[in-house]
């Protein structure tokens, strides 16, 4: 009996982990399209801030993810997010270029929905 | 530098873990000291309890400690034991991707077993557990509100530590929900353990020769502040659990019990109660009481 568990469950995680595997590019799509389309944007920013508008980001320690990744962004400098309204202002440093798909993958990598990159 | 606002560099975090398996007054001094020195990274809006579908950035961490004491009674073994555990289990948390992420938790033990007038106590580590989580379904409505549904696999690895290990390799599969929505949040979470092996006695619920379905449902509400602003700090929730555990030799537990959770922008502390609502348990020791303290720390 539990040698038909131990299968079962075997083939269960084999079956959990493969759809995972398999289905990581439709995850994508589970977030709002301009998410997507923003990452393959190279239009530098071209002023010192840009705004971007965040989804999801319920509680201060989710904002603190949005504010990590974007800090590892080569030229930011600084990161202020208001909960309230989703947005996050990202300072440039003014000597490394940054474009908005930087920005946007950024956001896609803490795990949130970006909306919108209000920037010069 | 104003309110809510962060700049390079990051500051460095400095752990320390002072978690050592001594003598068995110490045992317990340990656990608090481990609970307060150990540093890492946090989930959100997850109950003590119930596990929610969030997970770190991808690329990040988070270490998450928790303490707990747990009273047991009514042992059907024939040494009718009395018994109280303090456990504390450290878990790290990586996030493989933005919808995926991997856990080890490692629960260590300090046991005081009563028994024909004499007390046994014993310090031990229990199963190691690798779990692997994936969010197919994440729904963000707006600034705060959010959908979202993760599946999640893993196994039990055992210790090998004498009583303390099950000495078996467990999997175990379960699904989670979570919807926060405004100051609410709704944490659902069931899952499955397959038992292959385990002690006739155990003490814990769920850690027998049978399988184990855990479900846990879990209420959070927003204390303050009552709307977020752009010098938001932290927040503080009040929370409601259901903890359950069904197992196929037909006992079933029910606990429920309040809980907070202040949560700030790197770290969040916890503390709740579990007390027994249900309780129709004739293969293991009753679960008297959980009180559960914590700390999350987000890399």
């Amino acid at each position: 009996m539990k040698t038909c568990h131990t299968l079962a469950a075997i083939v269960l995680g084999a079956s959990f982990l493969l759809s995972a595997g398999c289905s990581s590019g439709s995850a994508d799509h589970a977030v709002p399209t301009a998410a997507a389309i923003a990452e393959s944007d190279q239009t530098p920013v071209r002023g010192r801030e840009a705004v971007l508008t965040v989804y999801g980001m319920s509680c201060p320690l989710c904002a603190n993810n949005v504010d990590k990744t974007l800090l590892q962004v080569p030229g930011v400098q600084a990161v202020r997010v208001d909960m309230g309204t989703g947005r996050a202002t990202v300072t440039l440093d003014g000597t490394t270029p940054v474009t908005r798909g930087q920005l946007a993958r950024a956001v896609d990598r803490s795990g949130f929905s970006l909306q919108r990159i209000e920037a010069p | 530098m104003s309110a809510g606002k962060r700049q390079r560099p990051m500051p460095a975090h400095r752990r320390g873990r002072l978690l050592k398996a001594v003598g068995p007054p110490l045992g317990g001094v340990a656990s608090v000291l481990s609970l307060l020195c150990t540093t890492a990274p946090c989930r959100a809006q997850e109950a003590t309890h119930t596990p929610a579908a969030t997970q770190p950035a991808a690329g990040g961490f988070y270490v998450r400690q928790k303490l707990q004491y747990l009273g047991f009674g009514n042992d059907p073994s024939p040494e009718q034991r009395e018994i109280d555990q303090i456990v504390s289990t450290t878990t790290l948390t990586y996030g493989l991707r933005r919808d995926m992420s991997l856990s080890l938790a490692l629960p260590v033990v300090y046991e005081e077993k009563q028994q024909g007038g004499s007390t046994g106590r014993e310090v031990g580590v229990e199963d190691l557990s690798l779990t692997f989580k994936y969010r197919p379904v994440q729904i963000d409505l707006g600034p705060i509100d959010s959908v979202r549904l993760a599946v999640l696999g893993g196994v039990e690895f055992p210790s090998g530590d004498g009583d303390f290990s099950s000495h078996s390799l467990d999997p175990f599969l379960g699904v989670v929900f979570t919807a926060i929505l405004g100051r609410h949040g709704i944490n659902q979470s069931v899952s499955y353990k397959f038992n292959t092996g385990g002690d006739e006695f155990a003490i814990r619920p769920g850690d027998g020769p049978d399988d184990a379905l855990r479900y846990d449902t879990a209420y959070l509400f927003r204390l303050s502040p009552k709307e977020y602003a752009a010098d938001t700090e932290a927040s503080t929730y009040l929370t409601v659990e259901l903890n359950g555990l069904y197992e196929t030799n037909g006992d079933n537990e029910v606990l429920m019990g309040p809980g907070i959770l202040y949560e700030a922008r790197s770290f969040a502390l916890e503390a709740a109660i579990g007390l027994p609502v249900v309780q129709d348990v004739r293969h293991r020791p009753e679960v008297d009481v959980v009180i559960t303290l914590g700390l999350r720390i987000l890399f």
